[in-house]
Parts: structure tokens; C-alpha cells; sequence
């Protein structure tokens, strides 16, 4: 199981750009790409915080992907 | 006390301490080798460590007027420097490990000095690697 987000989405929904998010939730901005990618998993405190930025739960951007979800679609 | 002022003093302590062991470290050793140690040399030596140090902070507020309020490292980073420290811990270990069996098996029973010191400069070379690796892909 890996875990997928939709910080692309909640970005571009706040008009937010990779580097704005990152200074926000103080990360560099790679990592920002790396997690829309989801080529990194972040820890607990930043998908917290990063949820907290967008003001909603952390269930709502991070949920787990099952392997083999995204295959079939 | 605030914690950026306790950060301060801690790392002007550090590179108190770098320093006056550094040139304590020169004074034994051009001593040794030469027989006298001037205070001009104490005081090119002092003032090149510290002509680099102010140069790397000059750096530094460029590099953070640049970025702006974005980190240079983060959780992701370490990570990273974590990973790359692993694996070089094993090659390490594994490769000295061979390199000792080896040298046993070809009789050798004892190493230069000048051996250690290149072996030394070896493991920094890695650890530069790595810092490297993480600045071009962090």
C-alpha cells in the first residue's frame, strides 16, 4: 500500500504555488514536487500541517492507495 | 534567553573551539617540523579561518535574500542525507573489511601511518559526496 494525495488539487483550488505552499508549511520546494509526485511520503507533523494550511482534515489530501488501484483505472 | 540568541553563542563556541584547536594543531606540528612558530603565522593562520568563515556567511545571506523565507533543509532532506549515510556505512564497513582480509592474506602485518591518512581522506571524500548529492538533489 502507498499513500496518495491531492495537494495539486487543494493548491491550485487555493491558487497557491509550489514555492507559496512550501514557505507556508516550511519545507524546501522539491519536497513540495516530490509529494505531488508522490514520490515521498511526508510525516505525520507536515501532512498535519499541510492540512492544516488548506483548513481541512488530513484524510481529506492523504488517503492510502491499495497496490494495483490505479492500474485498473 | 531566546533561543536564536542560545543558537548564536553555541555556534560562535563551535567555531571557537575549531579554531583554537586548529591552530594548536599547527603549532605542534610546524613546530615539529620546522622549530619555530611566529606569530605571524599564528595570525595568518587565524585570519585565513576567519577570511572563510565571513566569506560562507556572506554566502549564506545571499543564498537566504534569494530563497526568501524557504528552508535549505528539511525533514525530506535529512532523509535523504540519512539513506546515503546508510549505505555508506555498509560499504564502508563491508569494503574495509575486505581490504583487511585481503592485506592479511597477502602477509602484510602492519600499516603506514601515511596509509591511515589517506584512508581518512577517503571517508571525507564520501562524506562530501554525499553532502554534494543532497544539495543538487534536495
Amino acid at each position: 500500500m502507498a499513500i496518495e494525495n491531492n495537494i495539486r488539487v487543494y493548491r491550485a483550488k487555493y491558487g497557491l504555488t509550489q514555492e507559496e505552499l512550501a514557505k507556508r508549511v516550511n519545507v524546501t520546494r522539491q519536497t513540495i514536487i516530490s509529494l505531488e509526485k508522490g514520490s515521498y511520503v511526508p510525516s505525520l507533523e507536515l501532512a498535519m500541517k499541510i492540512a492544516e494550511n488548506f483548513k481541512v482534515a488530513v484524510e481529506e489530501i492523504f488517503c492510502l492507495k491499495k497496490k494495483g488501484e490505479n492500474e485498473n483505472e | 534567553m531566546s533561543d536564536e540568541k542560545k543558537i548564536k553563542i553555541f555556534i560562535c563556541l563551535v567555531f571557537g573551539v575549531m579554531i583554537g584547536s586548529l591552530t594548536l594543531l599547527a603549532k605542534v606540528i610546524i613546530t615539529k617540523e620546522t622549530g619555530n612558530f611566529s606569530i605571524g603565522t599564528a595570525i595568518l593562520l587565524i585570519g585565513t579561518m576567519l577570511l572563510g568563515i565571513f566569506f560562507s556567511y556572506l554566502i549564506s545571506i545571499r543564498k537566504k535574500g534569494k530563497n526568501g523565507d524557504i528552508p535549505e533543509v528539511d525533514e525530506r532532506t535529512i532523509l535523504i542525507l540519512k539513506n546515503y549515510f546508510m549505505w555508506a556505512f555498509y560499504l564502508i564497513m563491508i569494503g574495509s573489511g575486505l581490504f583487511l582480509i585481503i592485506l592479511y592474506l597477502m602477509d602484510v602485518t602492519t600499516i603506514e601511518l601515511g596509509m591511515l591518512f589517506v584512508y581518512q581522506m577517503f571517508l571525507f571524500i564520501i562524506v562530501a559526496i554525499g553532502a554534494f548529492i543532497v544539495k543538487k538533489i534536495g
